[in-house]
């Protein structure tokens, strides 16, 4: 056998042997790629926010907090953050209330929750912009809901839905929606069968079972849906943009504008990086709260 | 006292008897075994009387009170499941206590702790307490699933397969141990298997079950020695099974004889009239076999040749071609001989007391 043909199989068996490099070599790709296109730019965004816009289009490179202070020191800055935490919170209990019953319904059939899944993902091969614009027309002043409304004599004028926080809240439970729903069902799938009747044959009625058995146990499927969807709504873009109204701005929207109308790339890097810290460390603060250690208990 | 009365119990799923009008009794303290091939309503029938399932027709009595359509909590059963449902998030105590925090809403948390602890020594676990399931062995998760049922003091325990997910040794150690705790609490069981060993060994009573009806109810020994259907023969123990017709049937004795032309004695219980045909079943432990014509020995006598002999260290089987083509099989004690070579010429016999004439083919 020839040298060439030798040595990938040498180099084979001797990553084989090794599990670490096995591990390297697996997750090499997407470690490659989130270096590239997540790491290096979040690393450049993070620069940028300690540099400054100097007027003139010129960005001047020296170290400096001011973007930083500017943010703490404008009110309105802050007031959008919260606001984003607070789009993002309503966002992520609403869908919670709405996604629930239905993963739960989803994880009692027997047959036939396949087909309903797919229908709930069906709506994500239209674009996002497209599933908008839709929400557009069902809100606005003569639009769908406004005419339902008012032909069952709910109102007696049309309501002004459209650019307003509500409008964006609405359309962000949509698009969340089936990321809510998946990670609930999958969870729910997973309790053994057995234990709510277990629960029953001990004592327990339908709704004690419930809230013994199936809601601690579902917990892990709420904090990923809450997850997910509190960041989708937090840090969402397009919503408010065509949504939401004047007032309907969050930090995505800010961002946007500091980039690509006011050319101030430091100011607005820093934006974005005190959007992410505060947004992982809300997450920390909720985690450690609901720690999942404590549903399933110690390890081994 | 009657604990449990089923009064043509029915369930049915689509177009499926899962249940066929089982009607059956338990006494208070008994030991009753629903054993069946699975598929056979064994499971269903137990969760009707535990009220996890609804009937489709048909009555179910817990002391007298009639709870055929009342929910799981308000009848006083408990249901120990196959596989454990313990809960993963409570720990030993809190799975234990459950029952009690329900369904005797007025003992204090002291009582409680009292009520878990005595019932963990009951199955010989005492101090994991604080341990989560998890944490355990099956055989340890199992015993709390014991304790987290019994420890509500049900007039009636059920137990679903509660062994089959244990190896063999432990499963042996398990039903001594259950048997004896039943003793002990005096509590009724109803007990569904699909192992004729264990039911065997456990019940008092054992109700065979085929196609969701109960074929037989009758004690072990009368299941074992007296089956009324091939069925019945087939699913406990090892038979040998002859087809043919009855030549003589009167006060006598009765004469049987087979397709290949052998002709029997057999007993006379139940008397089949002559001429009508029928099946002849013989243990396969109660066939003798020789190596010479055996002179003293009286009933059937056959002779034939070893087909196959297979060693299982306290026993070897050999399968006997006869006379007349057909294949019997016997289970012979070993005493440390040599199995006798395949293709040797013995003797069978049996007693026609041990042979058993039923209908049919």
């Amino acid at each position: 056998m020839n040298a060439a043909a030798r040595l990938p199989r040498n180099f084979m068996s001797w990553v084989r042997r090794r599990p670490t490099m096995q591990g390297i070599f697996l997750a090499a790709p997407a470690g490659i790629w989130l270096l590239l296109f997540l790491g290096l730019p979040l690393i450049l965004v993070l620069l940028y926010s300690f540099w400054i816009q100097a007027p003139g289009e010129m960005v001047e490179r020296r170290f400096t907090l001011e973007n930083y202070e500017r943010f703490l020191t404008r009110p309105i800055y802050v007031r959008i953050l919260i606001r984003s935490f607070r789009v993002g919170i309503e966002t992520a209990i609403l869908a919670l209330l709405i996604a629930y019953p239905t993963a739960y319904y989803l994880s009692k059939r027997r047959s036939g929750s396949t087909i309903l899944i797919f229908l709930i993902l069906v709506p994500f091969w239209t674009s996002y912009l497209i599933r908008l614009f839709s929400w557009m027309l069902i809100l606005m002043e003569q639009g769908v809901a406004n005419g339902i409304l008012l032909s069952l004599g709910i109102i007696s004028e049309p309501l002004r839905l459209l650019f307003t926080p509500f409008a964006v809240v609405i359309g962000l439970i949509y698009s969340a929606l089936p990321f809510t729903i998946l990670p609930i069902y999958a969870v729910l799938r997973g309790i053994d069968r057995e234990l709510v009747p277990a629960a029953k044959m001990l004592g327990a009625t339908d709704i004690q079972s419930f809230l013994e058995v199936t809601l601690p146990l579902s917990v892990p499927g709420i904090m990923t849906a809450f997850i997910i969807t509190f960041i989708s709504g937090a840090g969402s873009f397009l919503a408010p943009a065509i949504l939401g109204g004047k007032g309907a701005d969050l930090m995505s929207n800010v961002i946007v504008n500091r980039f690509l109308e006011a050319f101030d790339w430091p100011f607005g890097s820093a934006l974005g990086i005190v959007l992410l810290v505060t947004t992982i460390v809300m997450l920390m603060i909720v985690s450690k709260y609901v720690a999942l250690d404590k549903i399933y208990g110690p390890d081994k | 006292m009657i604990d449990v009365d089923v009064r043509n119990a029915t369930k049915q799923y689509g177009k499926v008897l899962a249940v066929d009008d089982v009607s059956f009794q338990v006494h208070k303290g008994e030991f009753l075994t629903l054993l069946g091939p699975s598929g056979c309503g064994k499971t269903t029938t137990l969760r009707l009387i535990a009220g996890l399932d609804t009937l489709t027709s048909g009555e179910v009595f817990i002391r007298e009170e009639d709870v055929s359509y009342a929910p799981p909590y308000a009848r006083d059963v408990s249901l120990m499941f196959q596989n454990y449902a313990l809960f993963p998030h409570k720990n030993v105590l809190d799975n234990i206590a459950f029952g009690l925090k329900y369904r005797e809403r007025g003992i204090g948390k002291d009582e409680r702790i009292q009520r878990v602890q005595g019932a963990l020594e009951l199955v010989r676990l005492p101090g994991i307490e604080k341990r989560y399931p998890r944490q355990l062995s099956g055989g340890q998760q199992q015993r709390v699933a014991l304790a987290r049922a019994l420890v509500i003091k049900p007039t009636v325990l059920l137990l679903d397969e509660p062994f089959s997910n244990l190896d063999l040794k432990l499963r042996e150690e398990m039903r001594v141990e259950l048997k004896q705790i039943q003793e002990q609490v005096e509590i009724t069981f109803i007990f569904v298997t699909h192992d004729q060993e264990e039911a065997l060994m456990l019940s008092d009573r054992v109700a065979v079950m085929e196609e969701g009806k109960i074929i037989q109810l009758d004690t072990p020994r009368a299941v074992y020695e007296k089956p009324l259907s091939r069925f019945v023969a087939e699913f406990i123990g090892q038979s040998n099974f002859l087809h043919g017709k009855v030549v003589r049937s009167d006060p006598s004795g009765a004469e049987f004889k087979t397709e290949s032309g052998l002709l029997l004695l057999v007993p006379d219980d139940p008397l089949l009239p002559t001429g009508s045909s029928g099946v002849l079943q013989i243990r396969s432990e109660r066939v003798h076999i020789y190596r010479d014509k055996p002179q003293t020995v009286t009933g059937n006598t056959l002779s034939g040749k070893i087909e196959r002999a297979i060693y299982l260290g306290n026993s070897i089987q050999y399968f006997i071609r006869l006379r007349g083509d057909d294949l019997i099989m016997t289970i012979h004690p070993a005493k440390g001989e040599i199995p006798l070579e395949r293709g040797t010429d013995v003797w069978v016999a049996f007693d026609p007391e041990d042979s058993r004439l039923m209908r049919g083919t």
